[in-house]
């Protein structure tokens, strides 16, 4: 068990001071990664390209794992 | 004993809802034979022989209801406080379609399902009092319907914050504007249908807005009114008496 700290960027930087334990770093990259889709759900999604990141902590505060889910959008004719 | 003391004394007020039980229904409770357990934290409430035929009553702790998927991933499905009625509903279907367990260590009374229905069938103010249980309760589950289908992570979030401090003011177990969280940031994810990071994120939104605060066990309502404001909250669902 340890506890890791995620980190969110999407648009602003968001830092982790509370962080969340885990069994191990791998089951914490997983619920980091599906915390993607949960993260974008929420957001107004208005430009195109757009990015939303998790930076994984462990507990001595070194960065050790980052997923990134992009958004992207783009038109097939003459935009409307 | 007072009845306003004695363990059904929270069952008693409960159940009188709107206008308290006739005296002689209220001693009928007080005299229920009961069978109390105090069952560590993070544990299933079982029923002997996988069959309910007792009720149970939450004398003191936090419990939940859930239900699992073969992946072992759960959804909580409530959350049950002092007072609460959590499986009154196996009273007529005893073969259970959900779980319990408990969330803190907890202190459950078991009442037989004959001697429920024996209150029921002598006192009809009690039958009555049943009937409105479960009905509430279905209202319950119909507003985190809407939570779960509608709402974004923070209004979950703070429309469980305002629902749990309600009911927890109700039974006398919130101190201000603050009350017992013993709840985990995977259990607000389990209840809410979101990811443990996600969950983290949003309480720190919270936070940083300034309407709760979250420390050591105990949820800090900072302000009331921007948390309702947050969770679109009416507290109509929960038919909750002064």
């Amino acid at each position: 068990m340890a506890r890791y700290f995620f980190d969110v960027s999407n648009g602003g930087d968001v830092s982790d001071d509370v962080g969340l334990v885990f069994d191990d770093a791998h089951t914490a990259s997983q619920e980091a990664l599906r915390s993607l889709p949960d993260m974008v759900k929420d957001q107004p999604l208005t430009r195109m390209g757009e990015k939303v990141s998790v930076t994984m902590r462990d507990d001595h505060g070194i960065p050790v794992y980052r997923a990134t889910l992009t958004i992207e959008g783009e038109w097939l004719t003459r935009q409307p | 004993m007072a009845l306003s003391k004695s363990p059904f004394g929270l069952l008693a007020r409960r159940l009188g809802g709107d206008a308290p039980l006739p005296v002689a229904a209220e001693r009928a409770i007080l005299g229920l034979p009961l069978i109390i357990r105090t069952i560590e934290a993070s544990r299933d409430i079982k029923y002997e022989g996988g069959t309910a035929d007792h009720c149970c009553v939450i004398l003191d702790g936090w419990t939940c209801c859930y239900q699992s998927l073969t992946d072992g991933r759960c959804q909580i499905l409530s959350f049950h406080v002092p007072g609460d009625l959590p499986d009154l509903q196996s009273l007529y279907l005893p073969s259970p379609d959900l779980g319990m367990a408990t969330v803190t260590r907890s202190i459950v009374a078991f009442v037989p399902h004959a001697e429920m229905r024996k209150l029921s069938d002598q006192y009809p103010a009690i039958a009555q009092a049943f009937w409105r249980e479960v009905l509430v309760s279905a209202a319950t589950h119909r507003a985190w319907i809407t939570s779960l289908g509608r709402r974004d992570a923070r209004q979950k979030l703070a429309h469980l914050f305002c629902e749990l401090y309600l009911r927890l003011k109700a039974v006398g177990f919130t101190d201000g504007n603050s009350m017992p969280m013993p709840l985990r940031q995977t259990d607000f994810a389990d209840a809410l249908g979101l990811t443990s990071v996600h969950v983290n994120r949003m309480l720190k939104t919270l936070r940083e807005e300034g309407v709760i605060d979250l420390y050591a066990r105990r949820l800090v309502i900072s302000d009331w009114e921007a948390l309702c404001a947050v969770a679109d909250f009416n507290p109509k669902y929960l038919h909750l008496t002064d």
